[in-house]
């Protein structure tokens, strides 16, 4: 029996069938929201599920409409592939807004262990989205390649690319199951060793999976905004700040 | 072999990537502020555009010695140290660039000299028009044609050939004066010429697009709607046909890469040195990945070096090319990725050029093929016994 992909598409919802992004119940939900709706609609969502909060001088990605951290000055502005999402620095205790930086009401908040566990629960949340996402780029790229040849067979059925989706799904599932350990049974935040692991994983895969769309993935549209999401996304919470300083590839070199 | 002395070239040039990170961050806002810099006047862009002896009165002089940048071994060197202030620049920059490479293998005397003296011109960009919109990975399988242009509309004589087709993802494409087109004349792999074209003929249709970074390049697409081809246009004429067309341009891409590995090489070097500028102490554990990072730079340096002196002795063979490409291109996404976090959150932001870095390096990744086609032309290679034994030291 033949192996090609040729037209066929699975549905990609996984059992729990499609989410509404107005009513989800967990963080892994982010990531079906994430991979289905994009990523102002997951982010919408987790900003529903746990209040936005960052440790001071940390920062955090939003939709335009979604409120900062009390006393967050906006440093950037992210193109996303479905909106515009903007940075936000938490204020260091002490430290006046960055000059020129638009701030927002309120006092900077203190680093107590209130903070620490909110800012520990957000970057899960924004783990799960990255999951999402990840998903969301590689079927992207899936999408594209099966209209594509090259020697007269479908690109989606090179063995190299093939090795890539491979990965990625690896890559994919060892994110949820690494994020889902707390809901095993374990009380606390995901450790930071493990935060920085599913960061780590996620990167080198959505970096992989961009490759997939070659040229067309450097113009400015969609699939490069989604990756560049991605990277960004886990550049400002990928890792805990007590965990291995950048968490990201180099603490596997 | 060159007989320049290449550290010498390095330290002559070094100011020059200076000039150009001064200029980095406006050109990769605004590719159109490359003429900032041009009208500065820093950037040598003639001397260093590997002219043959002859079409300019000024060759780079280092040290006194004539320095035409015409060997690989010496282009990968000036792009490594050049792509430390900015990648993009190097590529973006007038002059005979890829389209130059192509020329040199299959132009006859008259065809170079008409490359070469219109290119010669200040600001006169060039453009390599190969890669097809659906067919960027299968450079076998191009379709624009050479095409029978039916009769003159004016008078009813025969037009003569014409271009037909869709060129993507060109560098300087948009604002080039002149470059080489690939289009098929007939079906199989002989059946691709190469094709010198003006861009002002009638039907050829260039715009710009945007891109995510190497902003400078100004990449672009072009609508070859029966743009006229002329006899003296067509490249290789006195050659053999396994020497011209597509398989002639791999002696151009084995002779590239090693350059393309040279501009990661200079992008790695930068986002170290950058984060070295920054920040005056590291903990234990940031020192040992730097000092790695550090190691790992020397050695694709080495490497890529030798596959340029590979390439000039035999371009023929891609084997240590593309090794050259992959080991610098994973090392460069790497650091790119790594040196960030290195400057607290938030770095990709309040350090734009680091974020630029991070932006230029898929670029790279895209010139000359993938990792993916390199480390495939590697295992071919090794497997017909080639690299096998190199010496790197």
């Amino acid at each position: 029996m033949s192996t090609d992909v040729l037209a066929a598409r699975t549905d990609p919802r996984t059992s729990r069938g499609p989410v509404d992004p107005d009513a989800v119940a967990s963080p892994a939900e982010l990531r079906d929201v994430a991979r289905e709706h994009g990523v102002v609609a997951a982010l919408t969502a987790l900003a529903a599920l746990h209040p936005v909060a960052a440790l001071p001088g940390e920062c955090v990605l939003l939709p335009d409409d979604v409120p900062p951290p009390a006393g967050a000055a906006r440093v950037g502005v992210v193109a996303s592939d479905d909106g515009a999402l903007v940075v936000w620095r938490a204020a260091r205790p002490g430290a006046a807004a960055a000059d020129g930086a638009s701030t927002v009401d309120g006092e900077p908040p203190a680093a107590d262990d209130a903070v620490r566990v909110a800012d520990a629960a957000w970057r899960v949340g924004v783990a799960w989205v990255r999951t999402g996402l990840c998903e969301r780029l590689t079927e992207q790229a899936v999408e594209r390649l099966r209209g594509r040849s090259v020697g007269g067979t479908t690109t989606v059925n090179l063995a190299p690319v093939r090795l890539v989706l491979a990965d990625a799904a690896l890559a994919h599932l060892e994110a949820q199951s690494l994020l889902g350990r707390p809901a095993a049974g374990r009380a606390a935040p995901v450790p930071a060793a493990t935060l920085a692991r599913v960061t780590a994983v996620l990167d080198r895969s959505s970096r992989a999976v961009h490759n997939l769309f070659g040229a067309s993935g450097y113009v400015d549209g969609e699939a490069a905004r989604l990756a560049r999401t991605i990277d960004l996304l886990g550049h400002a919470s990928g890792t805990l700040p007590t965990g291995p300083a950048g968490g990201r590839e180099e603490q596997h070199a | 072999m060159s007989t320049v002395d290449l550290d010498a070239l390095r330290d002559h040039l070094r100011p020059v990537g200076a000039a150009l990170r001064a200029h980095a961050l406006a050109i990769d806002a605004d590719p159109g502020a490359l003429h900032t810099l041009l009208d500065s006047g820093v950037l040598p862009y003639r001397e260093l555009g590997g002219f043959p002896p002859g079409y300019l009165d000024d060759p780079l002089r280092v040290r006194g010695v004539p320095v035409h940048v015409r060997t690989c071994v010496e282009r990968v060197v000036v792009a490594e140290t050049l792509a430390w202030g900015d990648a993009s620049v190097v590529v973006g920059a007038p002059g005979p660039s890829m389209s130059g490479v192509v020329v040199d293998d299959l132009a006859d005397d008259e065809q170079r000299d008409r490359f070469y003296e219109r290119v010669a011109q200040p600001r006169t960009w060039t453009f390599f028009g190969l890669t097809e919109p659906d067919r960027g990975s299968d450079a076998a399988a191009l379709e624009t044609a050479v095409a029978d242009g039916g009769p003159d509309p004016a008078d009813g004589g025969a037009v003569g050939p014409v271009l037909r087709g869709h060129k993507k993802y060109v560098g300087n494409v948009a604002r080039a004066s002149l470059g080489v087109v690939f289009a098929r004349h007939r079906p199989g792999p002989l059946g691709v010429g190469v094709h010198l074209v003006d861009t002002d003929r009638p039907g050829f249709d260039a715009a710009p697009l945007s891109t995510t970074g190497m902003r400078a390049v100004q990449l672009g697409e072009v609508r070859l709607r029966d743009v006229p081809l002329l006899p003296h246009d067509t490249l290789g004429r006195h050659l053999s046909p396994s020497r011209r067309g597509l398989l002639g341009a791999v002696r151009t891409f084995n002779r590239l890469r090693p350059v393309v590995a040279s501009l990661a090489v200079g992008v790695t070097r930068a986002a170290l040195d950058y984060v070295r500028a920054e920040r005056s102490s590291f903990t234990a554990d940031e020192r040992w990945r730097l000092a790695t990072f550090e190691d790992r730079l020397h050695a694709a340096r080495a490497l890529v070096l030798q596959a340029a002196r590979a390439a000039d002795a035999d371009p023929a063979d891609g084997t240590l090319p593309a090794a050259a490409k992959a080991t610098a291109l994973d090392l460069a996404e790497e650091v790119t990725h790594a040196v960030p976090p290195l400057l607290g959150p938030g770095a990709r932001w309040e350090h734009p050029y680091l974020d630029k870095l991070v932006r230029d390096v898929p670029g790279l990744e895209m010139m000359e093929g993938t990792r993916t086609v390199q480390r495939l032309t590697l295992a071919q290679g090794w497997l017909q016994g080639r690299a096998r034994h190199a010496e790197l030291v």
